[in-house]
């Protein structure tokens, strides 16, 4: 089978995209000439970067202005028809969400958003994914070719962590490519990078318990004195008292922490997807029905300030011995 | 200006308890017995809607919202709701089978109906629903339209006349484009977008008039390449277990569990990091 | 002279210790209100004078020594286990308020199978009583909506009611004994027996009181076998809020008394129960007890409203669902609390109770009443959850967006008004304003027109027991 792997370079989590399609695609694969690595950047100075972290040994830099779907989407179609490919794979951020399925439908392929894994089989592929808001796992047979699959958020894994070697490259200049014609205007607001959340080995997570936005802004506190990074569940970011590039959870950032503290979340599938990776996690809530106690390896029922401010005063009191 | 926002009635998932989710070997959960809501993401949108003519009315522009739903009658009270709340129109297509895991037949539809009536310049929807949760619907629209599309919308405003102003979160960030109609956004984590609620009166008004509906095959014939089956067909379905110990850790008071949590436990795990 | 707020808080440190004593102003603010000001509390706005301090008392000597100093200070104190409170019972209606809260006094003293009744301190929560019981097989079958947050001697401070009343009755028909401590500092026990005619049932001084009487310490409650694999649930969908009325009062009448008997009008129904009821009344019926019972109620149940036509049976497994998740716990506080905030809508109830041939016309003209008269409303309706042989409850839901005001005038422009149009109405047809959240703070302007000639009996309670007016003011008697 013929894999194309589709990255945007112009996107500050490029590592990520990288070690979560590594983590899908096993090493014979992405060593093969059947496999190439397509990757859309702007800033030529960070091309040995994107090719050192490429998950194949074909990569082809493509320059454009910035990222928009469309632009990708035209070049990506244009570039089929010579050197058709059996199965694009995107990885599962916003990115490679929307051009997966965007593509399937140009190339006349068949498409999945967000799977698990997949699995190769004559002439069909089988794949997994999340369904009913992540209470339930759904497998599905695709059978149009090209398919276009985006991953999950949040694959990773060392499942093929070998240093590529040798590379064939192949560079191309599309910065005078199609501009998309309805936008007039355009500007970006950097957001704080979520690296810290996502790399981090002790996260805080706050739910809606937590009450208001100045509950937010302490929490925020005892996660620093903690060296804990702190990210939040959908209701918390939706009510404004957390900026968005803090949700935790299916539709948001996937963590992968050694230790995850959970305060007063009720742990719905959505967000628990979010922290399932933790090797621990700590659950405090004053309900002991809450789901996330179930998911939990321990927990404390009672209301969090407390506890949390104890927890915080022993910590520090130990590092600073 | 014309804004059409589709949404979709789903069961509300959280109501099932554990014995309800009955999986063994079949590829759908009973979920007719639980209370139904308008998919979050497709709520977000029809406030986000509601809130952008709000904003026009502001700059002596005025806006027609549009609500559609591909949905049997149990959508209606729903679409009375919307006209109660200033949606011009809200309609249904008559759904002739379960519209979930078929995204690719919703779509379709959809452009239909957008070609159609043919006087839409921007579509709004959230960007995926549970049970589902495909996240094509909107990405699929568009391409059958062959109009651009905008992911993960947080807000959207009448920048001039002619053109939006549209907030959208992006992997480097916010992007913020100022763009011509015709377009379709599919509305991500937006805050602040929970429905606003209609009175009394303007409900009353709603009352009686007729929901329209139309049928599912007169759009049939007007589809480019209506799909037969979708691109994904589920085979199977399988409860997701995260069940862990869930030791609790008692104690006579908040001071004392985080104490006995920190020294039997916490303490090693943090040593180690 | 009074004591100054420093004085106080000296005072009381000085009776239970600084561990026990909280002046954290936040903690404060939230303290100085219940449910029934929460929308201006969600904005952050506080109305009400701030307490000079929550006493948490470890035991019934720390109240009965409070309640002295109090006494003897004149310091207006509020008692409180679970905070759940609805009618402003909760609020400090002077300065320097004390909140008397018993919630650490949380002990399950004893549960005596034999005897059936368990034995608990004021602050243990119903939900931990009753996991504790299930796990032997017995219940309390008390279970208020807010049976996941409240505690007992709230839940018999208010005389609070059930969703399984029809059966096992209010909290009244279940108290067996209890401790109280009065104003004066005297400790008073009641014992434990099944009955006594040795003078008056004085349980009732204390069951209701409200706070305004004397702190619940120590209640002993009746505890039922649990036998929920003998239980039949049953639903119908129905046009007429009358029609139920009928059934209910012949089910009633006949003898049978299901645990649960619910009848909602289209208007609250639909809030429920719109994926099966379009437009319709629904009626919900739960047999319960030994086998033989069950089903004895549940057939004759099925006979009754067979001879209404217009009833129409529903799935049950369309009910079972919703009936799983009636409970309030910390999580549905804390969603309605952002859905308000950006909605500006808000709900409330008012629940009042009468006899069978008044009860649907004071449905109707207060229905008809409010949609003319309040503005904005977005939703009014009304279920009927706890009946008796003579007459039933109606449970008013009213749903409205705050329009043009501020978050402390909600009360003014919408609430109040609603609630006056429902108490006038009731007590004009002769029934009665408050069925089971108690009076609180905002029934007080109409309690000598609920009580009439017997308003005697009630006053001189309060003459009796709180002479120097130092419970809970403005609560059940008016004036501050």
């Amino acid at each position: 089978m013929r894999y194309k792997v589709v990255l945007n370079g112009c996107s500050p989590n490029f590592s990520n995209q990288c070690s979560s399609v590594r983590a899908f695609l096993d090493y014979t694969t992405a060593l093969e000439k059947e496999t190439q690595t397509i990757i859309f950047y702007s800033n030529p100075a960070l091309q040995p970067k994107l090719t050192a972290l490429a998950p194949t040994t074909q990569v082809h830099l493509i320059k454009i202005n910035h990222y928009e779907a469309e632009t990708d989407l035209s070049i990506l179609t244009e570039l089929e028809k010579p050197d058709p490919a059996d199965l694009y794979l995107f990885p599962g951020d916003y990115a490679g969400s929307e051009l997966a399925v965007r593509l399937a439908c140009r190339l006349n392929g068949s498409s999945l958003a967000a799977v698990d894994s997949f699995q190769t089989d004559q002439d069909q592929i089988i794949c997994t994914k999340a369904v009913y808001n992540g209470y339930l796992q759904g497998k599905f047979s695709l059978s149009k070719r090209p398919y276009c699959l985006s991953l999950a958020r949040g694959i990773s894994g060392s499942s093929n962590n070998q240093v590529i070697e040798k590379r064939e490259i192949l560079q191309s200049d599309r910065s005078e490519a199609y501009q998309p014609v309805y936008i007039k205007g355009r500007s970006v607001e950097t957001a704080e990078s979520l690296k810290e959340l996502e790399e981090a080995k002790f996260v805080v997570a706050g739910g809606r318990g937590i009450k208001s936005k100045d509950n937010y802004l302490k929490l925020q506190q005892n996660a620093r004195r903690l060296d804990a990074a702190l990210g939040v569940s959908r209701p918390v970011a939706m009510n404004g008292w957390a900026p968005l590039n803090k949700l935790i959870g299916a539709s948001g950032i996937i963590t992968n922490p050694e230790i995850c503290l959970a305060i007063a979340v009720s742990g719905s599938p959505a967000f628990s997807s979010g922290i399932e990776k933790s090797r621990l996690i700590i659950a405090i809530n004053t309900d002991p029905k809450a789901a996330i106690i179930k998911n939990a390896d321990l927990a404390v029922i009672d209301d969090y300030k407390a506890v949390l401010d104890e927890l915080t005063r022993l910590i520090e009191k130990d590092k600073n011995r | 200006m014309n804004v059409l926002v589709c949404f979709k009635v789903v069961p509300d998932l959280d109501q099932l308890s554990g014995s309800d989710w009955l999986v063994d070997g079949c590829s759908r959960v009973e979920t007719r017995f639980v209370k139904k809501i308008i998919n979050p993401y497709d709520e977000s949108a029809l406030e986000l809607a509601l809130k952008l003519a709000d904003q026009a009315r502001g700059k002596a522009l005025t806006t027609n919202l549009n609500a559609l739903t591909i949905a049997d009658s149990g959508a209606n009270l729903t679409l009375k709701s919307l006209r109660a709340l200033g949606y011009q129109e809200a309609v249904r297509i008559e759904a002739d089978t379960e519209p979930d895991f078929t995204p690719e037949k919703v779509a379709a539809l959809i452009a239909a109906y957008i070609r159609n009536t043919n006087v839409f310049d921007l579509i709004m929807m959230g960007r995926q629903s549970g049970v589902g949760d495909n996240a094509k619907t909107p990405l699929l629209t568009a391409e059958f339209l062959q109009w651009p599309c905008i992911t993960q919308v947080t807000a959207v405003e009448k920048d001039s006349a002619g053109t939006y102003k549209v907030t959208a979160m992006a992997d480097e960030g916010t992007v913020i484009r100022v763009i011509e109609p015709p377009c379709v956004l599919a509305v991500g984590n937006a805050p602040s977008s929970t429905l606003r609620v209609p009175t009394l009166k303007a409900i009353k008004e709603q009352a009686d008039l007729p929901v329209k509906t139309y049928a599912a095959d007169k759009y049939r014939n007007a589809t480019p390449h209506l799909p037969l089956k979708p691109d994904a067909e589920l085979l199977n379905i399988e409860v997701v277990n995260r069940k862990r110990k869930g030791i609790i850790v008692e104690g006579a008071d908040a001071a004392e569990k985080a104490q006995i949590l920190y020294q039997s436990y916490l303490k090693g795990w943090l040593a180690e990091l | 002279m009074s004591l100054t707020r420093e004085q106080i808080v000296s005072a009381l440190i000085n009776i239970v210790g600084a561990d026990q004593v909280v002046t954290e102003e936040e903690v404060l603010k939230e303290s100085s209100v219940d449910r029934f000001r929460r929308f201006e509390e969600l904005h952050g706005v506080y109305t009400q004078p701030l307490p000079a301090a929550i006493v948490y008392a470890r035991n019934t000597n720390d109240v009965s020594q409070v309640l002295k100093l109090a006494n003897e200070q004149n310091i207006n104190i509020v008692p409180r286990t679970g905070h759940t409170a609805t009618e402003g019972g909760l609020e400090t209606s002077v300065e320097n308020s004390v909140i008397l809260d018993g919630s650490a006094m949380n002990e399950i003293i004893q549960i005596d199978p034999y005897n059936l009744q368990a034995t608990c301190q004021c602050g243990t929560p119903l939900q931990a009583l009753e996991d504790r019981l299930r796990e032997i097989g017995f219940t309390t079958g008390h279970s208020p909506q807010s049976k996941p947050l409240a505690q007992l001697g709230g839940l018999v401070a208010t005389r609070s009611i059930g969703q399984f009343s029809t059966l096992y009755g209010g909290i009244e028909d279940m108290v067996v004994g209890l401790e109280a401590v009065f104003p004066n500092g005297e400790i008073t026990r009641i014992k434990n027996v099944p009955r006594r005619a040795a003078g008056p049932d004085i349980r009732h001084v204390i069951i209701g009181n409200e706070g305004a009487l004397c702190f619940i310490t120590e209640v002993t409650v009746k505890i039922f076998k649990f036998m929920p694999e003998n239980n039949i649930l049953l639903g119908y969908t129905l046009d007429k809020m009358k029609t139920g009325f009928e059934i209910l009062r012949e089910v009633m009448a006949e003898g049978y008394k299901p645990s649960v008997a619910r009848l909602y009008d289209p208007e609250d129904g639909a809030y429920h129960f719109s994926h099966f009821a379009d437009n319709k009344c629904v009626l919900i019926f739960m047999a319960e007890g030994p086998k033989a019972i069950a089903a004895a109620t549940a057939e004759a149940i099925e006979t009754i409203v067979a001879k209404h036509p217009e009833c129409i049976k529903v799935d049950t497994r369309y009910i079972k669902a919703w009936f799983d998740h009636l409970n309030w716990d910390a999580t549905d506080v804390a969603k309605e609390r952002a859905e308000i905030i950006e909605t500006k809508n808000i709900g409330n109830t008012t629940e009042i109770a009468a006899n069978w041939d008044k009860i649907n016309q004071i449905y109707e003209t207060c229905i008809e009443r409010i949609r003319n008269e309040i503005p904005d409303m977005t939703l009014v309706g009304g279920h009927s959850s706890h009946s008796y042989i003579n007459g039933t409850n109606l449970y008013f839901v009213h749903y409205y967006n705050v329009v043009d005001c501020k978050p402390e005038e909600e009360i003014t422009k919408y609430h109040w008004p609603l609630k006056k149009i429902i108490v006038e109405e009731t007590i004009k047809a002769g029934g009665s304003m408050c069925h089971h959240h108690g009076v609180g703070k905002h029934r007080t302007p109409w309690i000598k027109d609920e009580y009439g000639s017997s308003y005697y009996i009630l006053e001189t309670l309060k003459k009796a027991f709180d002479p120097e007016g130092i419970m809970n003011k403005g609560t059940i008697y008016p004036g501050r």
